[in-house]
């Protein structure tokens, strides 16, 4: 049976079993915080070098955490700002490899023959700005209320609302048109 | 789940093209057994309706991963934490993600609170110079006016919570402070339009 967030956080505050704490956390959320984090970045290379990162500012963090989000809610807007963190030094100092893996399609890996819609569907979300991709992600694949969006973006249901409107737009725009 | 329909619904209305796509994106592999106790877990997820991992559709459409990658992923941070700590306090060298020969040299918690410093003030010096695809105004580059607009438009999807929320921002801005003798002048101005019960709250 899964640990509870809140059983986590009581071994959490333990030292002795904050590797046990952490571990627990791990079997919990690691799959949604790679899947999610997959979503942003364009290879699982990539994904992992993120994950880890995610991990380690966790860990390093875990400590000042107080609960005024939820447990996940607080994952997840870590995840998030990593992410954007990555895909922004990467647009600024692209590496042969890192080219190299922007080709391949984000949904899948070198033996899997890229699905010409889906690999325009990427681009058209890697043109959106950070705030709308992230917006755009937790909406269309995460499938996400606006209530849970607001409490990790930090916003008003209205402003998320109305940026997810202008992402799909932004985005059919560019399907049909490019 | 009733949330998902909404948001299906709300594509739909809003891009029947990005709509289609997402009806027909392909599955990715299930790993055998994945749905042993799936049943359980519904149960679970009926019972705790406020659990916000529960709304997660993280198991759809998943890309795929190299074969065993999470069953040692939590021993390898663990690993790489305990190295970086160990590290720090004896001052060493660590290569960090060593596949893509990525090094931090590390000769003391002084010397690397001075490159913090140092970093800090490049990157933010970095960060202004740089043209960045990020609006800093308003979320995802929309001004407070195109958020009005499409509130005002789509009213019926708002409580009053949510636009005291989406307008809460403004009030608290500096620039539109009513002090008090303006707020006094414009309600002796107005002394005919303005009822004792409005005067009497803190929206002047």
């Amino acid at each position: 049976m899964q640990i509870t967030d809140e059983e986590i956080l009581q071994q959490f505050k333990d030292p002795v079993s904050k590797e046990k704490a952490f571990r627990n956390l791990l079997a919990n959320y690691q799959e949604r915080l790679y899947y999610h984090v997959r979503r942003y970045v364009t290879n699982h290379d990539d994904a992992n070098d993120v994950l880890q990162n995610v991990c380690i500012k966790i860990w390093n963090a875990i400590d000042n955490f107080r609960g005024e989000s939820g447990l996940y809610t607080w994952l997840y807007r870590i995840a998030s700002n990593e992410a954007i963190t990555y895909i922004n030094k990467v647009k600024k100092h692209p590496t042969v490899d890192i080219e190299t893996s922007n080709a391949k399609c984000r949904a899948g890996t070198d033996n899997m023959e890229a699905d010409e819609l889906t690999a325009k569907l990427q681009r058209a979300i890697d043109a959106l700005p950070d705030k709308q991709k992230q917006v755009f992600i937790m909406r269309y694949y995460d499938e996400m209320p606006y209530e849970k969006m607001a409490e990790i973006a930090e916003t008003s249901v209205g402003a998320l609302k109305a940026s997810y409107h202008h992402a799909v737009k932004k985005i059919e725009d560019f399907m049909l048109n490019h | 789940m009733q949330n998902r329909n909404d948001i299906l619904n709300e594509l739909k209305a809003l891009s029947p093209t990005l709509f289609k796509l997402k009806e027909n994106e392909k599955q990715p592999e299930i790993p055998a057994n994945y749905f042993a106790g799936f049943a359980d877990k519904m149960i679970e997820k009926s019972i705790d309706e406020s659990s916000f991992l529960n709304d997660f559709n993280f198991t759809k459409d998943k890309p795929e991963i190299p074969v065993d990658y999470f069953t040692s992923f939590a021993n390898n941070i663990i690993d790489k934490i305990k190295t970086e700590e160990q590290t720090i306090s004896e001052g060493k060298v660590i290569a960090f993600q060593p596949q893509k020969n990525k090094t931090i040299k590390l000769f003391s918690k002084i010397a690397i609170a001075a490159s913090l410093a140092g970093v800090l003030v490049f990157g933010i010096k970095n960060y202004y110079e740089t043209p960045i695809n990020n609006c800093e105004d308003g979320i995802a580059c929309l001004t407070q006016d195109e958020i009005y607009n499409y509130m005002n438009e789509n009213i019926e999807q708002f409580d009053l919570q949510q636009v005291q929320d989406a307008v809460a921002p403004v009030i608290a801005n500096d620039e539109i402070k009513i002090e008090k003798h303006e707020a006094e002048k414009y309600i002796e101005q107005n002394k005919t339009d303005v009822s004792f019960e409005d005067a009497s709250t803190d929206i002047f």
